[in-house]
């Protein structure tokens, strides 16, 4: 397989919904049989490049290799089986859970206040400011992130992206402790959009698609088929 | 030139690699001499092909895949699974009643006849 058709092959079976963690391994395990062939083929005499030849020739076509995968669905990640369900309507179920887990957080402080350490009301500020405002767009670039590691279809990426934004922009939260032993406190969560909202909307895509950028340069090492990638034969 | 498999092949190659799986784990090359070794050259599995198969076992949890080096290079490894025991039991069941059908069927094509 020349390096060409070993990008091909990756890029097939990426598409066809397979992991890319099995891509890598698979890429790999041929690599590796490949150059277990070559070898044979030297053994019983051929020439190096009389014996490249047959390895390849017995490796077998690509287009076979990728059809054979292509009819095998268990070998589908959930991702592309379940596009909608991955990238548009888990990302807002994860935003809406770190949503719940923090106002579950400082409920339970409230309802401490008397022994509540110090420390807990100033963890509890940042900890809003994050899930509201940095959490969306950290989700928004994991998904696309991940999308483009899978080659998925833009649609749900989008909407998933769209979504977490839309209700990051829109959401606020804020606490007021009490000011006294046995006195009340105040929790509010609001959701509401204006202009302001969607200047933040704005600026939090544009956040998303930064971190998305940097994100996918730190994971490019990563994403590329880590074998020799149809190197000449040794 | 290889003589390919016939077509009603279909479903042996599975039965094959669990079989030889069940004796001892073996990597994909390993396999396919192993396979070819074992069936006297009657069963000639596509070298490359032989991976989407070992990965869908995998992932179906027939196989349990484990990476090594060996020798400077890195090896998969597959062995069987308890379902995939269970698996070969039920493939191997299945095998020998169709071959005794069809060796009947065969043997005495005018035993159907009414």
């Amino acid at each position: 397989m020349d390096p060409r058709e070993h990008r091909q092959l990756g890029e097939q079976m990426l598409r066809a919904g397979m992991a890319p963690r099995r891509v890598r391994r698979m890429l790999r395990e041929l690599d590796a049989h490949q150059q277990d062939l070559y070898e044979a083929a030297l053994s019983a005499g051929l020439s190096p490049e009389a014996a490249a030849l047959q390895a390849e020739r017995d490796l077998g076509n690509p287009g076979d290799i990728v059809a054979a995968a292509l009819a095998r669905p268990e070998l589908r990640t959930m991702a592309s089986r379940c596009p909608w369900a991955i990238f548009a309507l888990l990302p807002s179920l994860v935003l809406i859970a770190g949503v719940a887990a923090a106002v579950l957080l400082s409920l339970i402080g409230i309802s401490t206040a008397d022994s509540m350490p110090i420390w807990f009301p100033k963890l509890i500020d940042p900890l809003f400011g994050f899930v509201s405002h940095g959490l969306p767009p950290l989700l928004a670039a994991a998904v696309l992130v991940v999308a483009s590691r899978r080659r998925a279809v833009l649609l749900w990426p989008t909407l998933g992206v769209l979504s977490v934004i839309g209700i990051g922009a829109a959401l606020s939260i804020s606490i007021q402790w009490p000011t006294a032993a046995g006195g009340d406190g105040l929790l509010a969560v609001s959701y509401r959009y204006g202009m302001g909202e969607a200047i933040f909307a704005l600026l939090m895509l544009l956040g998303c698609l930064g971190s998305y950028f940097l994100l996918d340069r730190w994971y490019a090492p990563l994403r590329a088929p880590n074998c020799r990638g149809g190197e000449r034969l040794r | 030139m290889k003589k390919p498999n016939p077509p009603f092949m279909t479903g042996v190659p599975e039965l094959v690699v669990l079989r030889l799986l069940a004796e001892r784990e073996m990597y994909g090359y390993e396999l396919v001499r192993a396979i070819r070794l074992a069936s006297r050259e009657a069963i000639v599995l596509a070298e490359g092909v032989v991976y989407p198969m070992l990965h869908g076992l995998e992932a179906r949890g027939l196989l349990q895949g484990r990476e090594r080096r060996v020798d400077g290079r890195n090896r998969v490894y597959y062995r069987l699974s308890a379902k995939g025991q269970r698996r070969l039991a039920e493939l191997t069941e299945e095998w020998e009643r169709v071959q005794t059908g069809v060796r009947s069927l065969l043997e005495h094509p005018g035993h159907g006849s009414t």
